[in-house]
């Protein structure tokens, strides 16, 4: 109990310094931020920019500034969408469970993928799977994202027209009541099961490509952290006694190689998160990602910041989750 | 021979490393009969280890058990299948090792590593259920509740106190004896015919060592048990064992029952080990090691391996591989020297 | 120690000048040897330094490589296809976009973008880096306290969104993207060389080396930087590979270098709207991000197995 505790401690200096940057953000611009953000539209007045300002409190003494944000965003008041004109919590929510459906999906398919691929190929040591494997890693950690979304669009929609290469849902299908958000869960509770199996088929593509880097990432890690763990006694022992090697490999190698690849995968999920904008954009995915990339071009910034901040707030949360996972998995440090 | 367990012929175990074939094992020989305790001694990476578990096939990849023959109860190890040598392993040999926390799995707890042993081999006396009737949950849980109580059974046996609690615990919450004492509890709980001891004792105190070769000792007499018994301490083969194998560079170089080598050694490489032994009554002179190091084993000299660091050594010794021969009733040694 | 005394013979025996510049120059190249031998070793490793190297040479002589100008339409070769496919021809050995610009041209004038950004921003990242992390390992204590808050805070902004935001709010063009990415990048290497430092500081020579009254600067600079030098060339390496990808994303979001100048993320993201009809439009610079960052990653486990063998896995 303590020690998550101390790791709940642990988090509030990074609660902080995330507040002070997205704060800063709308600070950086050089110039006056709302004489760039109304230059968007063309002609204002200096009338026009003080209201703004008002509006903003970017008339206050900034640490005011900081402290209101603050308070706003704890309280739920997120701010208004200078684009829109709706609150940015309506935005940002409407948005959210695409996001999360995608992201939960590409999670899945990079454990899928990447953790067998990396205990085959740890222990076919030296094969030409292995090496074949490895490769086939590196070049996924190599890759741009869109160059991958795109391609698997050419060869999976435009050529063999097997799978849809965008949006959630075609058109022609009823999509379920609205309860959670994610589609998946939503056509589970309808019943509706042409939905459900649309839904996957629309997830596919770019679900792979989001999880395609971290599918290479958790390949390499296991591997080599299986490898680790392979030449421990106690797998000898266990094969000493007796134990299937299938039960050898799994009950009592992957066990212990799980330990550090829970604590890497987490730490690289930002690259998963900021996969998002990109994914989201090739297959018109109507989530976070292309929010921010929107609001960043016409500069909204309350909508910039309040998503960036939900970014950075899940990486956190993820790593925390992940933190109490390696609790769990380590006797040696458990609570 | 009818008495023999364990016939190890011409065993050799190769590693191919960046520099070479390091031939670990070359060319081993030895037997063990039924309830034997044999030891096996040698300066560090003679290839004692290789040799256990080369017996097993438990040698891992850049090794090779290349040539020769393990024969256990008449049957050659080395040429079975996966399958078959899986019964063989902790049912029939079992093997335990130098370190016991990192021989123990870190996230199980001990009393499922025991339990797995005992599921794996029925526990020698649990019923041997069909694979259909196995998949009964409820033959299952009968199964498992039998091999929880022979478990205890086991932990109770090498003297571990409070069982039914240290069931639940992880390996690091035990000390060093008495992870060492699950260890044997794991490798006992079938009843094996042989136990392969690899240095079983070197990583604990002093008084704990005594302890688990007490433990050892008597479970040995009591399962009528043959014993390998991996060590650098020539006092412990005293005490423990009834044959000694001494090893040098993956070779045999004398071999018989342990009067014989500690009291008159034929080779010289066994004569330097004893005279390495601090003994009390001579403490006045100072400790007498065998000079020069141990050859690579990729890069061996010619003829005798032995030769570089022996004080016998003439222009013979470099130019004919000694045999191992006869010099006296069960008593071999490999020397151009002694056997002239 | 052995190093620490090699040292101090250094200060005993007097010798003169040019028989110090020869035994350096003399170990220098034994050095180098020794590294190419085990780096030689490793062919994928050698075949991804071959490919870099031959992107930094065309980038570098990308005018006297091809006669075509990157960025001038030309209206007259709209939408030619790759030479190996029918109608295509030598002339635009990869094809021509909608407005007749040739692709390979633009690919190897994007190089230059790609390469520059991902070497100057490393550069620049390596050297903040390796300063704060050598502080902070050095000094522990309240600065370093300090020091790893902030990398916790970077941490945990996913890369690509804290890059996109801060182009957002600087505005675009090449220097604003450097500074947008170095604003995370310095945490990497220094991230490194603090816990190599970590380790460094208990060795033996730093301990002479504080005997002898050796200053902090010195034991820093002097002793423990030489020592962690290694790992942080395979990080930096490896780091570039990220960079570029990092900027090609920035462009295929549209907030890259501005156009016309190509950019590889840019011109994929121009071509996405042809990938009906001219794939090729759109794959072809995307492939060349990906050869580039995958030289580059095989050149960086190459340098980690030739320097570092405590780092191969
Ligand atoms: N994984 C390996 N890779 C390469 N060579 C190995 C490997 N394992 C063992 N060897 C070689 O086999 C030789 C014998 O090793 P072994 O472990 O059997 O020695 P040992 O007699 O048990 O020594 P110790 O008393 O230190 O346990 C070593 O000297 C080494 O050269
Ligand atoms: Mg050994």
């Amino acid at each position: 109990m303590d020690k998550i505790l101390q790791r709940l401690l642990h988090t509030i200096p990074v609660l902080i310094g995330i507040s002070l940057i997205v704060f800063s953000l709308m600070h950086l611009t050089p110039g006056d931020p709302v004489e760039i953000m109304l230059g968007e539209v063309g002609y204002v007045s200096q009338e026009d920019i003080e209201l703004m300002r008002a509006e903003l409190g970017l008339d206050r003494p900034l640490i005011e500034q900081y402290f209101s944000f603050v308070a706003g965003i704890l309280r739920g008041d997120w701010g208004t969408s200078l684009r829109a004109r709706v609150p940015v919590k309506a935005l940002i929510l409407e948005r959210l469970p695409a996001t999360i459906e995608l992201t939960i999906a590409a999670i899945v398919v990079s454990l899928i993928i990447g953790i067998p691929a990396g205990v085959l190929s740890a222990v076919r040591r030296y094969s030409w799977l292995d090496k074949l494997g490895t490769l086939v890693a590196l070049v996924g950690i190599s890759m741009p994202q869109f160059w991958l979304g795109l391609t698997l669009i050419l060869v999976f929609s435009v050529g063999l027209h097997l799978l849809p290469g965008g949006v959630r849902l075609a058109f022609d299908i009823p999509a379920p009541p609205t309860v959670t958000g994610l589609l998946l869960v939503d056509s589970i509770l309808a019943g509706n099961w042409t939905a459900f199996w649309g839904t996957m088929r629309h997830l596919a593509l770019p679900a792979l490509t989001l999880g395609a880097p971290m599918s290479a990432l958790t390949m390499r890690v296991t591997r080599s952290s299986m490898l680790e763990v392979i030449r421990q006694d106690y797998v000898t022992f266990a094969r000493a006694k007796g134990v299937k090697e299938m039960a050898v490999v799994i009950k009592h190698a992957l066990r212990n190689a799980l330990i550090p690849i829970v604590t890497v995968v987490a730490l690289n999920m930002g690259s998963l998160l900021g996969g998002n904008m990109i994914v989201e954009r090739i297959f018109s995915w109507p989530g976070l990602g292309q929010l921010v990339v929107d609001s960043i071009r016409t500069y909204d910034y309350p909508v910039v910041q309040v998503s960036v901040m939900i970014y950075a707030l899940t990486y956190v949360a993820m790593n925390l989750i992940a933190d109490l996972l390696y609790m769990r998995l380590n006797p040696r440090v458990r609570i | 021979m009818g008495n023999c367990l364990l016939e190890v012929k011409d065993l050799k175990t190769y590693f191919n490393t960046d520099n070479g074939v390091a031939k670990a094992v070359d060319g081993v020989s030895f037997s063990v009969a039924h309830g034997q305790a044999v030891g096996i001694v040698g300066e560090s990476g003679c290839g004692k280890s290789v040799t256990a578990r080369s017996i097993m096939r438990l040698v891992d990849y850049p090794g090779k058990i290349v040539g020769g023959q393990v024969l256990f109860r008449g049957e050659d190890l080395l040429s079975k299948s996966e399958k078959e040598i899986r019964h063989v392993r902790g049912k029939e040999i079992a093997m335990i090792f130098q370190d016991p926390l990192s021989t123990l799995n870190p996230v199980l707890t001990v009393g499922d590593q025991i339990v797995e042993a005992i599921e794996l081999h029925h526990g020698g006396s649990l019923p041997a259920d069909s694979p259909l009737e196995r998949l009964n949950p409820f033959v299952r849980r009968r199964m498992r509740d039998e091999a929880w109580q022979r478990a205890l059974q086991m932990m109770e046996q090498v003297g571990i106190p409070a069982p039914e609690q240290r069931m639940n615990e992880y390996p690091h919450q035990f000390s060093g004896g008495m992870r060492q004492r699950v260890m044997i509890a794991i490798a006992l709980s079938c009843s094996p015919a042989l136990l392969i001891a690899d240095e079983p004792t070197t990583a604990l105190d002093v008084t704990v060592q005594a302890q688990i070769l007490e433990l050892m000792k008597e479970l040995q007499r009591k399962l009528n048990m043959a014993v390998i018994l991996i060590t650098h301490d020539l006092g412990v083969v005293a005490e423990f064992c009834d044959r000694v194998i001494v090893m040098y560079a993956g070779k045999v170089v004398e071999a018989g029952p342990v009067d014989n080598i500690l009291f008159d050694p034929q080779h010289p490489y066994t004569a330097g080990l004893l005279k390495s032994i601090p003994r009390i009554e001579d403490r006045h002179r100072p400790i007498q090691t065998i000079p020069g190091m141990v050859p690579e084993l990729y890069n061996l000299p010619s003829g005798c391996r032995f030769r570089t660091r022996c004080p016998m050594a003439d222009v013979r010794c470099a130019e004919e591989d000694p045999p191992l021969v006869d010099v006296s009733h069960d008593h071999q040694v490999s020397c151009l020297q002694a056997i002239a | 120690m052995d190093k620490y005394l090699a040292r101090a013979e250094e200060f005993v025996i007097t010798e003169t000048l040019q028989q110090k510049l020869l035994r350096v120059l003399r170990r220098t190249v034994s050095n180098i040897q020794e590294f190419w031998r085990l780096y030689r070793k490793n062919h994928l490793a050698v075949i991804g330094g071959a490919i870099v190297l031959a992107f930094i040479l065309l980038a570098i002589f990308a005018p006297w490589v091809t006669p075509h100008d990157p960025v001038t339409p030309n209206f007259r070769a709209i939408r030619k296809p790759p030479v190996w496919m029918k109608g295509g021809s030598w002339t635009h050995p990869l094809g021509t976009d909608h407005l007749g610009r040739d692709i390979w041209t633009r690919i190897i004038y994007g190089a230059r973008v790609s390469l520059f950004i991902g070497f100057v921003v490393v550069g620049f990242a390596t050297v903040i880096g390796v300063t704060l992390g050598l502080i902070s390992g050095y000094y522990g204590g309240k600065i370093d306290a300090v020091i790893q808050r902030v990398i916790d805070t970077l941490l945990a902004f996913p890369y690509l969104i804290l890059a996109t935001a801060l182009v957002g709010v600087l505005g675009p063009g090449l220097r604003n993207i450097v500074l947008a990415l170095l604003y995370k990048e310095w945490i990497y290497p220094c991230r490194v060389v603090r816990s190599e430092v970590l380790v460094a500081k208990e060795q033996e020579y730093v301990e002479a080396a504080r005997t002898v009254g050796a200053g902090n600067r010195h034991i820093m600079f002097r002793e423990i930087l030489p020592n962690v030098l290694a790992s942080t060339v395979v990080v930096s390496t490896l780091r570039v590979g990220s960079v570029i990808l990092m900027e090609a994303s920035l462009s295929f979001l549209g907030l890259g270098v501005e156009p016309p100048t190509p950019a590889w993320g840019s011109m994929v993201a121009e071509g996405r709207r042809f990938i009906n009809t001219e794939w090729w439009v759109s794959t072809l610079p995307g492939l060349a991000i990906l050869l580039t960052v995958l030289g580059i990653n095989l050149m960086g486990e190459g340098l980690r197995d030739a320097l570092d063998p405590k780092l191969r896995e």
